[in-house]
C-alpha cells in the first residue's frame, strides 16, 4: 500500500516535473520574443555553449546510458546501507529482482533514432508534398499577431493552480473599466491573481521568520565598538579556561 | 530469424492497420447517431491528401515545430515494436517493459506540447498547457493501475503479464483485475484524447485539447501526427485487449496460432471500438476541472485493485 502509493507520487512528480520544463523551456525560448530586450538577443559565442551543450549531453546520456550512474550509484549505496540493490545492469539492460522489471533504454535510442531517419526517407521517396510555405500564425480573424497572444507563463500554470487549488489557496481579483456609455467597451481590464503553498507558508516561513528574530537580538552584541569585543575576547577566555580546569 | 520476420510482420499490422480503427470508429459513431458517415479507410484517403499538400509553417516557429512530428511518429514506431500485438514471441518486445512504453509515450507528448506552444498562437499555448495538466494527473494512475496488474504477473514486462492472464483464465473473474481493467480504460481515454476527456472531433478551439496543439500543423506534418495519434489509439487498445482478455494471442511462433491471432485481435480491437463509438455517442465532454475527479476516480479504482491483491490472491 505504501509501495503503491510512493510509487504514484513518484509518477505524478515525473509528470509534473514533464510539464514543468515545457513550461520553462517553452514559455522562455519559443514563439515570439516578448520584450525589446530579448528581441535583440543573440547566441554567445561558442565557447559558452559548449559548457551548456556538455551538461545537455549528460542529460541525454542519463537517459540512454544510465549504467553510467547506476554503477557507481550502487557503490555509494553499498558504503552506506551496506547492501546492495537487486539490480542487474549492463551497458545494454538494467533487470531488477525476479525479473520484475527490464528496460534498454539504449536499444530504445538505437531504434528510435534510425526510425526517425527512416520516416523522414521514406516521406522524400514516397513522392510526399516536400515544398513548405512560411506564413502568419493563424489567429481566427484578428489581423496581427503580437506577443501579447501568447500564453504566459502563469496562463500555462494555470490548470495546476485550479486543480491543486486546495494547496494554492489561489486568490483572483478582475477589475474591468468600461465605457461609460455602455459596458460592452472595455477599456482596461485588470487582473491580479495570488496564490500561496502550504508548504512555504507553514515550514519555510516560520524558520526563516525564527531566524530572523534571532538574529535580531543577537545583533545587540555586535555594537562595532573595539572595546565591547575585547571584553567578549577576554570574557571567553576565561570560560574556556574554567571549562578547561573542571 | 522467423522472429523478426513476424515482429516485422506485427509491427505492420499495427502502423498500416491503425488509420482503419480510427475509420472504423468514426463510421460507427456516425451509424449511432443516424449519419451515414464515411467508408471505414477514409482515413488513408484524408493522409494520402495531407501528404501531397503542400506544408504551411508558420514565420514565428523554430526547428522544435519541423522536429516534432518526426519523434512523435518514431516514438510510436518503436512503441508498435515493444507492444505484443498478434504473439508474444516477437523478437524486440524485450527491450522494454510497460513503464518504459509509457514514458516513450510521454516523450513524444512532451514534444508536442512544445510544438504547441512555438507558433505563438493562444490556441497551441491552451492546448500544450491543458494537455501536460492531463497528462501529469494521468501518470499516477497509469503507474498504479500497471502496478496492479504487474503484482499478479510478477513482473512489469508486457510479455509476462500477458502469459499470466493466458496461463489463468480465472483471472478474468478476479475483482481486482476488472477493477484494473476500469482504471486502464479511464486512463486510456485520457492518454488518446477521447470523449469524455478530449473530443477528437472538435472544431471548436475554446473545446480543443490535443487538436489545439496541433492547430498550425497542415501537409505531410499532421500526416504524420495523425497517423502517429491513429498509433496510439491501436497501441491502447491492443494493451487492453491483450493484457486483460488475452484470449486468442499466440504464445508460440506456430502458423495456426498466428492465424488465431488475427483473428482475435481483430474481434477484440473491433468490440473496443465499437464499445468506444457507443460511449463517445452516449457521453459529453466534461468540463476541464471535472477531469481531475474522473482520473481521481480511476486512480481509486486502480488503489482498489492493488489493495485486492492482497486479500484476494
Amino acid at each position: 500500500m505504501v509501495l503503491a502509493l510512493s510509487i504514484a507520487a513518484l509518477a505524478l512528480t515525473a509528470g509534473l516535473a514533464v510539464a514543468c520544463f515545457v513550461r520553462a523551456f517553452g514559455i522562455t525560448f519559443l514563439a515570439l520574443p516578448r520584450t525589446a530586450a530579448v528581441e535583440q538577443a543573440h547566441e554567445p559565442q561558442w565557447t559558452m555553449r559548449v559548457s551548456m551543450m556538455v551538461l545537455a549531453a549528460a542529460c541525454v546520456m542519463l537517459g540512454v546510458v544510465p549504467v553510467a550512474v547506476l554503477q557507481p550509484l550502487t557503490g555509494v549505496i553499498h558504503d552506506f546501507m551496506g547492501a546492495r540493490p537487486d539490480l542487474t545492469f549492463s551497458i545494454k539492460t538494467i533487470v531488477t529482482a525476479t525479473d520484475f522489471g527490464a528496460v534498454s533504454p539504449l536499444w530504445v535510442a538505437w531504434i528510435l533514432g534510425p526510425l526517425m531517419i527512416a520516416t523522414w526517407i521514406g516521406l522524400k521517396i514516397s513522392g510526399a508534398n516536400s515544398g513548405r510555405r512560411f506564413y502568419e500564425t493563424w489567429g481566427c480573424g484578428r489581423a496581427v499577431q503580437t506577443a501579447r497572444f501568447e500564453y504566459t507563463a502563469t496562463a500555462f500554470a494555470n490548470p495546476f493552480k485550479r486543480v491543486f487549488a486546495f494547496l494554492y489557496r489561489p486568490v483572483e481579483h478582475t477589475q474591468v473599466e468600461a465605457h461609460p456609455e455602455s459596458g460592452f467597451f472595455v477599456k482596461t481590464i485588470t487582473y491580479r491573481s495570488d496564490s500561496r503553498t502550504i508548504i512555504e507558508d507553514s515550514v519555510y516561513a516560520p524558520i526563516g521568520a525564527a531566524v530572523r528574530r534571532i538574529s535580531m537580538r543577537t545583533r545587540a552584541f555586535q555594537s562595532g565598538n573595539v572595546h565591547g569585543y575585547l571584553l567578549y575576547m577576554l570574557v571567553a577566555l576565561i570560560v574556556v579556561l574554567v571549562w578547561a580546569k573542571l | 530469424m522467423v522472429e523478426f520476420s513476424i515482429t516485422f510482420v506485427q509491427w505492420l499490422v499495427v502502423v498500416i492497420g491503425a488509420p482503419m480503427l480510427v475509420g472504423v470508429i468514426r463510421k460507427t459513431k456516425a451509424r449511432l447517431q443516424g449519419r451515414r458517415g464515411a467508408r471505414i479507410w477514409q482515413p488513408y484517403w484524408d493522409l494520402r491528401k495531407l501528404l501531397i499538400k503542400e506544408a504551411v509553417i508558420s514565420e514565428n516557429t523554430s526547428w522544435i515545430f519541423r522536429f516534432t512530428p518526426y519523434i512523435v511518429f518514431g516514438t510510436m514506431l518503436v512503441s508498435a515494436l515493444i507492444v505484443p500485438v498478434l504473439t508474444t514471441a516477437g523478437a524486440l518486445q524485450p527491450i522494454g517493459n510497460i513503464i518504459l512504453l509509457m514514458y516513450v509515450f510521454l516523450l513524444g507528448t512532451f514534444f508536442l506540447a512544445l510544438a504547441g506552444l512555438d507558433a505563438g498562437s493562444s490556441f497551441g499555448g491552451m492546448g500544450a498547457s491543458r494537455e501536460m495538466a492531463i497528462a501529469a494527473l494521468a501518470e499516477p494512475t497509469v503507474m498504479i493501475a500497471i502496478f496492479a496488474i504487474a503484482l499478479r504477473a510478477g513482473s512489469t514486462g508486457l510479455r509476462e503479464m500477458i502469459g499470466r492472464s493466458v496461463s489463468d483464465p480465472l483471472l478474468l473473474l478476479n475483482p481486482g483485475h476488472l477493477l484494473a481493467f476500469a482504471s486502464f480504460f479511464i486512463v486510456a481515454l485520457a492518454e488518446t484524447g477521447r470523449l469524455p476527456v478530449d473530443n477528437p472531433s472538435t472544431h471548436l478551439e475554446l473545446t480543443m485539447i490535443h487538436e489545439a496543439m496541433i492547430l498550425e500543423y497542415s501537409g505531410r506534418y499532421l500526416a504524420l501526427i495523425e497517423w502517429a495519434s491513429a498509433i496510439k489509439l491501436f497501441l491502447f487498445l491492443t494493451l487492453l485487449g491483450n493484457i486483460f482478455v488475452p484470449w486468442g494471442i499466440a504464445v508460440s511462433l506456430q502458423p495456426a496460432a498466428l492465424a488465431i491471432g488475427v483473428v482475435a485481435l481483430a474481434l477484440k480491437l473491433g468490440i473496443l471500438a465499437v464499445s468506444l463509438a457507443m460511449l463517445e455517442t452516449a457521453v459529453a465532454k466534461l468540463r476541464l476541472f471535472r477531469v481531475p475527479e474522473l482520473l481521481t476516480g480511476s486512480f481509486m479504482l486502480a488503489l482498489l485493485a492493488v489493495i485486492s491483491f492482497f486479500f484476494l490472491k
